[in-house]
């Protein structure tokens, strides 16, 4: 290893004890997250994101397992012994305190000289433009300000890791995508890792260098937003991040030669999984001798689950033309206009039902209604095989 | 977001009061009119009447009352007029007794509000209920038990000869101590109950919030959990403070006659035939006006705290 991680948890299992049933929070995890990086814990509510975060600031004991910070175990340390930092959900910034005095906090109980906390806390509230503002009691101030302050609060005595606890979820929409774009510039500007937990995987996607995906106590798959949407491992992660099309497949063998498909696209869509093996399977919906990436092995013969994602079916009026690649026949059952795009129900000749997302473009006319007959067109190469 | 929660909260109140208004304060007005305003008018009255030897009041005004409270003109009331300290001196010390008590009440009373505070929601009531059971009991016989306990041979004083450690009974009876103790027993559940209310609406992610930026337990205790839960504290202790000041059983029963405090001296003055009516009203009046002073420099300081800070 050249570079100590910033953050390395060691098998952790949280369990949280209880007379007739003990809940198993977290199930023997293990990752580590690289200095500076932007991490996102993702999964839905109860997986285990918040007791993994509170972990790392000490603010729970851990049951089994270390956390090392920097390459220091700081599984025995107490949280204000810890140069780590915490963003609450809820803020919880001290009401009889001012927003200056509040940013100021941290500093002062470290004992910093008192020229460096004012300039510092400071330049703290110009980073999150609240300089008119220190003068104000928290509940003089709005959710979204209330925020950046408790941004500003974690920041000011310069952790090594930020904590932060869905910090958005309690604004609104536009505030919410605004905070986004901040957040992230004062990651950046700042250096500091931040881990930050969410069950919005938009939030995730547009925010992240690196996201865990976790569920049920486990950690289902970490990755770049990219990697994680092209090529989820599972159906839970499949489902979770954006919507996708699970479908039965066989196994018919390893990678046939790719004649259909052209070159230049084969290797790019190559050089984008790496790490990826690829699979002749045939769908159970009628589509044969398809060569897919997969991320493990599968034996001849075994039936799988694999993975289209909405917006990269095609959909076309019925026609006789010959060169019917990839495509099987369907049937309209609903369409939903959504703005940016339209989303198709539709229902495979199998019986099988598929979800299509159109994009509208300009010139985009509706070439077909609820209730026609189409031909629906699955790329193979955007077709990802998923493990158990 | 907490501040315009509440706002609404206050616009909705405002709005069903405004159509009713009158109907609906009318309970209030009338505990405040009959039981309250009339009672201090007519002791206000009182105080400024002429004293009826056998009891009661001649109806002829005089400024007698006050006289005799605040100036010293002799046994004959012949002497040049000097500052008479006696009842100032009652009050003086008075004023101590509750102010001790007070303290004392807040430094067992805090930690045992944040105890039960702290417990798990479904215990929390037990934990109450224990706090109030004596108070099921006339606080006259708890005061009398108070004085059984801990007299020269008293179970107190047993206990502690017979463990050995002391030799010679302590007495207790008569002292300051007894009174503080009788105080501290009778008004403790004034300061636990509005700390406890406070200390369970407290956030404790501000505790978290305090240990993440480096506070250890004192300066988070210090810096953080009594400033919020002040308001309970301020609560209890003019819960306590005020009724100290006035109490008359303790004082009477464990403190004896050279123990003298306010509540004992207005006492006086209303019991058998030997009472002063109009000295005791005016003794009242004085008190009322000092703790009304008390309240109003409380109240100044309250609203400009919430009025931005600083
Ligand atoms: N203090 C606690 N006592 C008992 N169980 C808890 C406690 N805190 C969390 N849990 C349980 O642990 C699991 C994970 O919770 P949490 O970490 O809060 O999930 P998330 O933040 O992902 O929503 C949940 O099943 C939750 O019920
Ligand atoms: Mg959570």
């Amino acid at each position: 290893m050249t570079d100590t991680h910033a953050i390395d948890i060691v098998s952790v299992t949280k369990v949280y004890p209880h007379r007739t049933d003990p809940v198993v929070a977290l199930d023997n995890i293990s990752f580590s997250i690289g200095d500076n990086e932007f991490f996102t814990l993702l999964g839905p509510s109860g997986c285990g994101k918040t007791t993994l975060l509170r972990m790392i600031g000490g603010f729970e004991d851990i049951t089994k397992g270390q956390i090392l910070l920097f390459g220091d175990d700081i599984s025995r340390l107490q949280s204000n012994q810890r140069p780590v930092n915490t963003v609450f959900q809820q803020y919880a910034l001290f009401p009889h305190l001012t927003v200056y005095e509040n940013v100021a906090f941290g500093l002062k109980r470290l004992g910093r000289d008192t020229d460096f906390i004012k300039t510092q806390t400071h330049a703290m509230l110009e980073l999150i433009r609240m300089a008119e503002f220190a003068e104000r009691k928290p509940s003089q101030l709005s959710g979204g300000q209330q925020q950046r302050v408790a941004l500003a609060r974690a920041l000011a005595p310069q952790p090594k890791v930020l904590l932060l606890d869905e910090p958005l979820s309690a604004l609104d929409l536009k505030l919410r995508q605004a905070m986004r774009e901040e957040l992230k510039e004062i990651q950046k500007h700042t250096g500091i890792t931040f881990i930050f937990v969410t069950h919005d995987q938009e939030e995730a996607l547009t925010m992240s260098d690196r996201i865990a995906v976790m569920s049920n106590g486990q950690v289902q798959q970490i990755g770049s937003p990219k990697e994680i949407y092209d090529n989820p491992t599972n159906i839970f992660v499949a489902n979770f991040i954006g919507e996708a099309n699970i479908l039965k497949a066989k196994v018919t063998g390893p990678e046939k030669s790719p004649a259909k498909a052209s070159k230049a696209k084969a290797s790019k869509a190559q050089a984008a999984a790496k790490d990826q093996v690829k699979l002749c399977v045939d769908l159970e919906c009628g589509i044969k001798g398809l060569n897919i990436f997969s991320q493990s092995q599968f034996q001849k013969g075994k039936q799988i689950n694999v993975m289209i994602r909405p917006e990269r079916i095609q959909i076309k009026p019925l026609s006789r033309g010959r060169g019917k690649v990839n495509t099987v026949g369907g049937t309209v059952k609903s369409i939903s206009y959504l703005g940016t795009d339209t989303q198709v129900q539709l229902l495979l000749d199998d019986g099988e039902s598929l979800l299509a997302r159109l994009q509208n473009t300009i010139d985009a006319t509706s070439s077909f209604g609820v209730g026609n007959k189409v031909e629906i067109t699955i790329p193979e190469i955007a077709i990802r095989a998923l493990s158990e | 977001m907490a501040g315009w929660i509440t706002k609404g909260g206050n616009g909705a109140q405002t709005s069903i009061v405004d159509g009713k208004q009158h109907i609906l304060l009318m309970p209030a007005w009338f505990v405040i009119g009959i039981l309250l305003v009339i009672p201090v008018l007519v002791m206000l009255i009182y105080s400024f009447l002429t004293q009826d030897f056998r009891g009661g009041v001649i109806w002829e005004f005089t400024l007698e009352a006050y006289d005799q409270f605040f100036i010293d003109r002799g046994l004959f009331g012949d002497e040049p007029a000097r500052i008479e300290w006696t009842y100032l001196g009652i009050f003086w010390r008075s004023f101590l007794q509750a102010l001790f008590a007070m303290v004392f009440c807040f430094l067992i009373g805090f930690p045992t509000a944040y105890f039960i505070a702290t417990r798990a929601p479904k215990s929390r009531s037990f934990w109450l209920f224990l706090i109030t059971i004596p108070y099921w009991v006339n606080l006259l016989i708890r005061t009398v038990s108070m004085k059984f306990l801990i007299r020269d041979t008293g179970p107190l004083n047993n206990w502690l000869m017979s463990w050995g450690v002391i030799d010679d009974p302590i007495s207790m009876i008569n002292t300051n101590f007894a009174i503080q103790l009788g105080l501290f027993y009778s008004y403790l559940p004034f300061m636990v109950l509005p700390i406890y209310a406070s200390i369970e609406r407290y956030n404790f992610a501000l505790s978290e919030a305090a240990a993440d930026l480096y506070s250890n337990r004192w300066t988070t205790l210090f810096k953080v959990v009594i400033p919020a839960v002040k308001p309970g504290i301020i609560a209890g202790c003019i819960l306590v403070f005020i009724p100290s000041l006035g109490a008359f059983l303790a004082p009477d029963l464990l403190g004896g006659a050279k123990n003298f405090m306010i509540g004992s001296l207005v006492e006086e003055q209303f019991k058998g035939q030997s009472g002063d009516w109009p000295f005791g009203a005016a003794v009242s009046m004085i008190l009322l006006t000092i703790i009304m002073i008390i309240l109003l420099f409380y109240a100044r300081a309250q609203s400009r705290d919430n009025n931005g800070g600083h």
